[in-house]
């Protein structure tokens, strides 16, 4: 249960962002965790960034192939709440921009 | 239940004579592993640095039986690679010092995460039991977990905990025991991986040595797989030959798979992960969610994350400084009220010193530090602190931290010294120093009390607010300087958001009384002294050559009367001194007879930010050492005198 829903905010940001991305990507469906929206899902297709980053993301259960969902983006471009593996997790959007996703379904 | 101080009646002799048994914490963080440390130890603790490491160490004793245990509580961790030094530190401990027992606590409601670094444990080839803590809030949450087939599967034994309530901490000991003492088996079994890097492992173990490493073969060659510089530099010293052909292995996985061979290892063994989690673990969907629940919903909320994190911060400071200036106001009294009627020269050093000092260490640490530190170890164990964390990262990312820097800089309103301290929670050293830097521009209690003092009993309540107010610019605008001239590199945020849940009373209660306790035993000896010291210079006429020298800087350029030369100097030992000082040696507490409203106003001002006290100092020494720590205080005593110098000419062109 969300407290919150987020459905009529989904709604009205509809993004035009997102449209024009999944334009680009519509062959693979593969995007960067930044462009999707709160209670999407996707498995991880792959991690860019340098080894530190990718080896800490990787401790912490974001390995390629493991299934994220998206619980709620900070506002002004902060942080993005995912879960993975159970754990919820706060990751800056520099970094996030990184993490590629394979989204399931559309 | 709670049986765990029965039987630990700690005698006092453990830590100081040879301990019998030495048992380790070992876990990820926020886990529960510190309750059941304090459950084990209760205040029988010493918290101090690794040596040569800028890495907090707890120790404590236990007396169990006819054991005497020592039980050394490593860094909270995600796994052994060498992203950080508690990695490091607690992977060295694990190996060199060799524990009698490592007691790996993990969290039942994030099982699989919690294994990854277990298998790692296990790779160690120590003896292991697994604390599976928390599972009164995994139940709650729907989570069932086998423990016997966990056990089977590892092949260690499983003790379910609930480490705030001391729930099977006692049985956790007794196996412990029977662990050390041959009747169980904790033997881990072996972790196996895939193909292409088992046969890789296993060329590279028949190459290697044991006898001449520090770790078990396995270990070795997976590390070395995985591309660990530390153990590579290591082999190498011993090996050459062996470190060669590992790059060479790691090429060939990074071929087969498509990802640096670390990435692929890590995969392999969250998969493993997964499947012993799939095998032991059930989970039930819930249909009602508690009020806690709830609160967590909210607390990253766009919009009610922030009136929550407001309301927080605004109760917290409202509580300190209501209750402490009540307090505080109470406090002294009661000492101006016992002062004996008259008193020869002798007498009156010691009681302007000793007992001056002893009432204003009193009057700032109960009133003030007290209820600070009990506020904010309640936001912490409650895992509040991460979710602001979470909503400032945007602010903080102005000044080039992420969001995690702003902890270090609350905990800056309270006391720079721990605030300093904390910077530890960020990555790098840059950040680190970034973030020391920003907090001692941050108005601790001290600096507080002196604009207080001063500025909002003499002047008005405005110009105190407007004090702080440029306070907070200037650390802005200092944090983004710093961050665009220092070299190096920073680190995006990747931080864990646990549950909330409600604090422990117990650690609570012992995490304010450690942090307190340090304080105390600091401040009080260099009040009582500094008084005395300025009690004895007062009588003896010392105080006017320091004025005269100092009239320059005090009278010429901040237009301030000379006597502030010496408040100045005192307050380097502790920054309240400075209106603390003047009521000893003009025998008044009306500071408008010694200074006029300008004067408070500057005074303030440049009492603010002209140098970080002597504790503050000695944590930047100890943190980033002599040179960087000098620098600091260098230019910030420069920066605040000129500042002050051009804000003494405008309050005069305005008035």
């Amino acid at each position: 249960m969300r407290l919150f829903s987020s459905k009529e905010q989904k709604q009205a940001r509809s993004g035009r962002k997102r449209h024009r991305f999944r334009h680009r990507h519509w062959q693979r469906n593969i995007v960067p965790i930044t462009e999707l929206e709160p209670s999407d899902k996707g498995i991880i297709a792959s991690i860019r960034g340098n080894s530190k980053v990718t080896q800490r993301l990787a401790d912490l259960g974001l390995t390629p192939k493991a299934s994220i969902s998206i619980l709620k983006a900070a506002p002004f471009n902060g942080p993005i709440e995912v879960v993975v593996r159970g754990s919820r997790l706060a990751i800056g959007r520099e970094i996030a921009k990184n993490i590629l996703v394979q989204t399931k379904g559309n | 239940m709670s049986s765990c101080h029965h039987q630990a009646t700690s005698e006092k002799r453990a830590l100081k004579g040879k301990a019998d048994l030495i048992i380790a914490l070992a876990g990820n963080a926020n886990v529960g592993k510190s309750a059941i440390f304090n459950c084990l130890t209760g205040l029988h603790q010493h918290v101090g640095n690794w040596p040569g490491k800028t890495v907090e160490r707890a120790e404590g004793s236990l007396h169990f039986g006819d054991y005497n245990i020592d039980v050394i509580d490593l860094p909270g961790i995600y796994s052994f690679s060498t992203y950080s030094l508690e990695e490091l530190v607690s992977r060295e401990f694990i190996a060199f010092e060799k524990p009698d027992l490592v007691v790996n606590v993990i969290d039942a409601c994030v099982l699989e995460r919690n294994l990854f670094f277990t298998l790692q444990l296990m790779e160690l080839q120590v003896p292991i039991i697994i604390a599976l803590n928390q599972i009164d809030l995994a139940r709650a949450k729907g989570i069932r977990i086998d423990e016997k087939k966990l056990s089977d599967l590892l092949g260690v034994p499983v003790v379910p905990t609930v480490g705030i309530k001391g729930i099977g901490v006692y049985e956790l000991v007794e196996r412990a025991i029977r662990v050390v003492k041959g009747e169980q088996e904790a033997k881990p079994k072996e972790v196996r991986y895939g193909r292409e890097i088992e046969e890789r492992v296993r060329k590279l173990e028949g190459q290697l040595d044991e006898a001449r490493l520090s770790y078990p073969a396995r270990f070795v060659a997976l590390k070395l797989l995985e591309g660990d510089e530390e153990i590579k530099k290591e082999v190498q010293s011993v090996n050459n030959e062996a470190a060669k052909i590992s790059e060479e292995y790691a090429k060939q996985i990074e071929r087969i798979h498509g990802e640096p061979s670390s990435l692929v290892i890590a995969s392999e063994r969250y998969a493993i992960a997964n499947r012993i989690t799939k095998e032991v673990q059930t989970t039930a969907a819930l249909e009602k969610r508690g009020f806690v629940d709830k609160i967590d919903e909210l607390s990253t909320h766009k919009v009610f994350g922030y009136l929550l994190m407001l309301g927080v911060m605004f109760s917290v400071f409202y509580v300190i400084f209501s209750f402490g200036g009540f307090l505080s106001a109470i406090i002294s009294d009661f000492f101006v009220i016992f002062r004996p009627p008259t008193l020869g020269a002798a007498q009156e050093i010691l009681w302007e010193g000793v007992v001056g000092g002893f009432v204003a260490a009193v009057t700032l640490v109960l009133p003030y530090v007290l209820p600070f530190y009990l506020l904010l170890i309640i936001l912490e164990d409650s895992g509040y602190l991460p979710r602001v964390a979470f909503l400032l990262d945007n602010l903080t990312h102005k000044i080039g931290l992420h969001g995690k820097a702003i902890i270090p800089i609350i905990l800056g309103y309270g006391c720079n010294v721990p605030a300093c301290y904390s910077c530890r929670i960020m990555e790098t050293q840059r950040d680190r120093l970034i973030a020391a830097f920003v907090v001692t521009f941050v108005p601790c209690t001290a600096r507080i009390i002196v604009i207080l003092g001063l500025v909002a009993s003499f002047v008005n309540v405005e110009w105190a607010f407007a004090l702080l107010l440029f306070d907070l610019i200037l650390i802005f605008v200092l944090g983004r300087i710093a961050f665009k001239v220092l070299p190096g590199e920073s680190m995006g945020m990747i931080m864990e958001l646990p549950s909330l849940r409600p604090p422990s009373r117990r650690v609570v209660l012992s995490q304010t009384w450690a942090r307190i306790k340090s304080i105390v035993y600091m401040v009080l000896p260099i009040y009582m002294i500094g008084g005395t010291v300025l009690a004895i210079m007062h009588m003896a006429g010392f105080l006017k050559p320091i004025e005269s020298l100092l009239t320059p800087v005090t009278v010429n350029w901040l237009g301030l009367p000379s006597i502030v030369g010496v408040l100045l100097l005192f307050g380097v030992v502790r920054k309240e001194l400075v209106v603390v000082m003047p009521a000893i040696l003009f025998g008044t507490v009306d500071l408008a007879t010694i200074f006029t409203q300008p004067q408070m106003i500057v005074l303030a001002f440049v009492t603010m930010i002209y140098v970080p006290c002597v504790a503050t100092f000695a944590m930047l020494k100890r943190e980033f050492g002599w040179k960087t720590a000098s620098y600091i205080t260098v230019f910030e005593i420069v920066f605040a005198l000129f500042l002050g110098g051009i804000f003494t000419r405008s309050l005069q062109l305005f008035s």
